[in-house]
């Protein structure tokens, strides 16, 4: 199947880099899993620090991929956090790609596929 | 294929997520009150009082939690299917309120009548068991809708806290103050680990 199907798989090339890196990865994969979250609880659950987090949050702002919304909550400034439509669909993009890529039954790890140092 | 979908598991994040945001103890210890303050009111005899204590202790459990739990780990909006089974933990409490006064009803009448069934001095010779059974069973089935497994410890605790007022010559109303005594020091120790474990950050 995995054969007959080669030509429709995508390249390397085609990855979405933009979601790739890993801690945009993690981002996206947080957000992707709730309606909104705001930056503390990003923060908190990716283990990213303030200035990493915010410059990765700018860079998928300016993609397009998430929507910033500044608020005050009480007399606190609140960012909250919400994947766009695009953003949404590029991370399924993104995850039916990285399965493609993976599916070619090809045995990878000695161990799963029952070779235990039978290598000759 | 197996290698991406193991690294980023998105139903294992979702869960995480949900359940960081329960870290906090704090129903624990709204539960723990709650059993405490019925006993005193079963004491007192103001029964009235434990059915109002519910209308109260949402709005407290929210200022609570936007004071001691948001300014430490954030705030989320959970996706549907979450605020859903969220939902579900709300009405299987309302149906268990409203089974319970139409058994109330059902034992009320059965006991007013001049011939009492069979079943009825079973369940008052071992209602510390009943209660024992309806309460775990109410645990369980919280902890098993919201993802809360330490609710299944406070269900076997119960069990066995209220059944065996049964077998020990004690009032049972003094193993419904020490159930709650336990839930609540379990929260409060909860919330002492979710403090330390979450400090509160100035910046955002």
């Amino acid at each position: 199947m995995a054969e007959d199907n080669r030509e429709e798989l995508p390249s390397v090339g085609d990855i979405d880099k933009m979601i790739h890196e890993p801690a945009r990865l993690l981002i996206v994969a947080h957000l992707f899993v709730v309606e909104s979250a705001d930056f503390l609880f990003l923060m908190r659950q990716t283990g990213m620090t303030f200035g990493n987090l915010s410059s990765h949050m700018s860079r998928l702002e300016a993609a397009g991929y998430i929507d910033v919304e500044k608020e005050f909550v009480g007399k606190k400034p609140n960012t909250k956090l919400s994947l766009t439509r695009s953003g949404r669909e590029a991370f399924e993009g993104y995850r039916q790609s990285m399965r493609q890529l993976f599916a070619d039954g090809a045995p990878g790890n000695p161990e799963e596929s029952g070779n235990h140092g039978q290598r000759s | 294929m197996s290698k991406v979908s193991d690294r980023i598991d998105l139903k294992e994040i979702e869960r995480r997520a949900y359940l960081s945001y329960h870290e906090d103890g704090l129903i624990d210890i709204l539960i723990g009150l709650g059993l405490l303050a019925a006993g005193l009111y079963f004491y007192a005899g103001m029964f009235w009082l434990v059915g109002s204590m519910i209308a109260i202790y949402v709005p407290i459990y929210m200022s609570i939690k936007k004071r001691i739990t948001f300014p430490r780990i954030g705030q989320v909006e959970f996706s549907k299917s979450r605020t859903g089974r969220a939902k579900n933990t709300y009405y299987f409490l309302v149906a268990i309120n409203v089974v319970g006064v139409v058994v109330g009803f059902v034992f009320w009448n059965a006991f007013s009548s001049e011939i009492r069934p069979e079943w009825m001095y079973v369940m008052i010779d071992n209602y510390a068991i009943v209660l024992g059974i309806v309460g775990a069973f109410i645990f369980a089935v919280v902890a098993w809708i919201t993802d809360l497994t330490r609710f299944h410890w406070y269900a076997a605790l119960t069990l066995v806290s209220l059944g065996s007022a049964n077998f020990i010559a004690s009032p049972f109303i003094g193993h419904v103050v020490a159930l709650g005594f336990i839930i609540t020091v379990a929260g409060y120790l909860q919330l002492q680990k979710f403090k330390g474990k979450y400090p509160i950050v100035q910046e955002n």
